[in-house]
């Protein structure tokens, strides 16, 4: 059979979507068309939306549909505390787990010179210039536990301690809830290194 | 060349890895008989905890793959130690030296010198040694077991010894002349220092340094190395 040009057309679109290949494209394809027309059209006219109006917020360059984000609009938030994060997931992981007032700066990215990616790539002045600026009082540094999140934790780290700003660094170690036997060596090694008194 | 086969056990070091479609990783290895190599991780992104941590540059591993079709795929891999880089300045000196190895050294191309010195240099990092002599030393042995010795011992105008005392200005692929102690000469103790991998005081580590930056951006064509980027708010 012959398929028609919109339905491939479909089809190639859905597969942009995480963990989504060919197979699974033309499923949701038959969803969307045959029985869940109304949902399409929903989702149709949402992403083109969002699409629209969500950007970067010009503070902390999360997603936002103002130009400020709410956190960073907030008159409540503490203004000297600043986590630094990869993603705006993490923003959103943090906000939901963390008794943590402060703001946030999201990289979009981590330092990785081996994929040609330096402070230039991740525009890191941006966040050069809010230290600068003397609000901040601490910086958090909430990177992933992989080599390019430790040099891009410090990195920032230096960056912060050259403008007067105290950088601090969220713990890694053993998991909430795990057994030591099943631990990596990495991470117990780690979690060793970084023990604190009691 | 591409080998085939299965290789079991193989003593490797994670150099880079990247993401390699939905749940894959593309691994880039230091290993000591097959020089650096790349496999796929099939699958190894939908694992959690454990059994990713492993990808970790810097711990000293145990690889194995299977070499069939275009790119060898893992097999299994092995902890033999934790990766022994604890601050992170010893981190982004440890990216420097595998930015180093990637750029200079082609796949497939077995140095098992190259993997006996990145393992102690790793080691001497871990170990809170002078982290500038740490690298130079790495760089000039790198160099010299990649055919790209330096000539470091004598003047080559002349064929007199090096005098510490004196300055000298480097020709690349040649070698020291002697010259007025100006913005491009560096010290003869600075010279030896890299020759006997003994570095006594920080002008020596000063001029070794702009010295070796020079000496490889001329073998990697002129490009610069991009982990050099993460030290510009370091004090050395
Ligand atoms: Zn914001």
């Amino acid at each position: 059979m012959r398929k028609s040009g919109a339905i491939v057309e479909l089809v190639n679109a859905l597969r942009c979507l995480p963990g989504v290949g060919p197979k699974s494209a033309q499923r949701m394809m038959f969803h969307l068309l045959q029985r869940e027309r109304d949902g399409a059209a929903r989702l149709a006219t949402a992403l083109q939306n969002a699409l629209g109006q969500v950007s970067q917020c010009r503070e902390c360059r999360t997603l936002t549909e103002s130009p400020l984000c709410d956190l960073c609009a907030s008159p409540t938030r503490d203004r000297t505390l600043l986590c630094v994060v990869e993603t705006p997931a993490d923003v959103y992981a943090i906000d939901d787990a963390a008794n943590y007032g402060g703001l946030f700066f999201v990289l979009n990215g981590r330092l990785s010179p081996l994929d040609g990616i330096g402070p230039q790539e991740l525009r890191l002045d941006h966040l050069e210039n809010r230290l600068r600026s003397g609000e901040v009082r601490e910086v958090i540094l909430a990177t992933n536990a992989t080599v390019e999140g430790e040099a891009t934790a410090h990195y920032v780290a230096e960056m912060a301690r050259h403008f007067g700003v105290r950088p601090s660094r969220i713990a890694h170690g053993v998991p909430f809830g795990g057994e030591l036997e099943y631990v990596d060596v990495n991470t117990l090694s780690h979690a060793f290194k970084g023990r604190q008194e009691l | 060349m591409t080998e085939t086969g299965r290789i079991l056990l193989e003593p490797a070091y994670l150099l880079h890895r990247t993401s390699y479609r939905e749940t894959s990783l593309f691994l880039e290895f230091l290993t000591r008989e097959h020089g650096r190599v790349s496999v796929l991780g099939k699958g190894l992104r939908r694992k959690k905890g454990a059994a990713y941590a492993v990808f970790f540059p810097f711990a000293p591993l145990r690889v194995s793959w299977s070499a069939r079709g275009e790119l060898p795929i893992l097999t299994d891999v092995e902890v033999v130690a934790a990766q022994p880089l604890a601050d992170a300045r010893a981190l982004g000196c440890g990216l420097y030296l595998n930015e180093l190895i990637l750029r200079l050294l082609a796949p497939h191309d077995p140095h098992p010198p190259i993997f006996e010195v990145y393992g102690q240099a790793l080691h001497r990092l871990a170990a809170g040694d002078e982290r500038e002599a740490v690298l130079r030393n790495f760089e000039v042995l790198l160099l010299a077991e990649l055919g790209y010795e330096l000539p470091l011992e004598c003047d080559i105008a002349t064929g007199d010894g090096l005098d510490p005392g004196r300055y000298y200005r480097y020709i690349v692929e040649q070698g020291p002349v002697a010259a007025l102690p100006d913005a491009g000469a560096v010290r003869g103790s600075a010279l030896i220092a890299l020759r006997t991998g003994v570095f006594s005081n920080a002008d020596d580590l000063k001029d070794a340094k702009r010295l070796m930056r020079g000496v490889i951006a001329h073998h990697l064509g002129g490009r610069s190395l991009k982990s050099r980027e993460l030290f510009k708010y370091s004090r050395t």
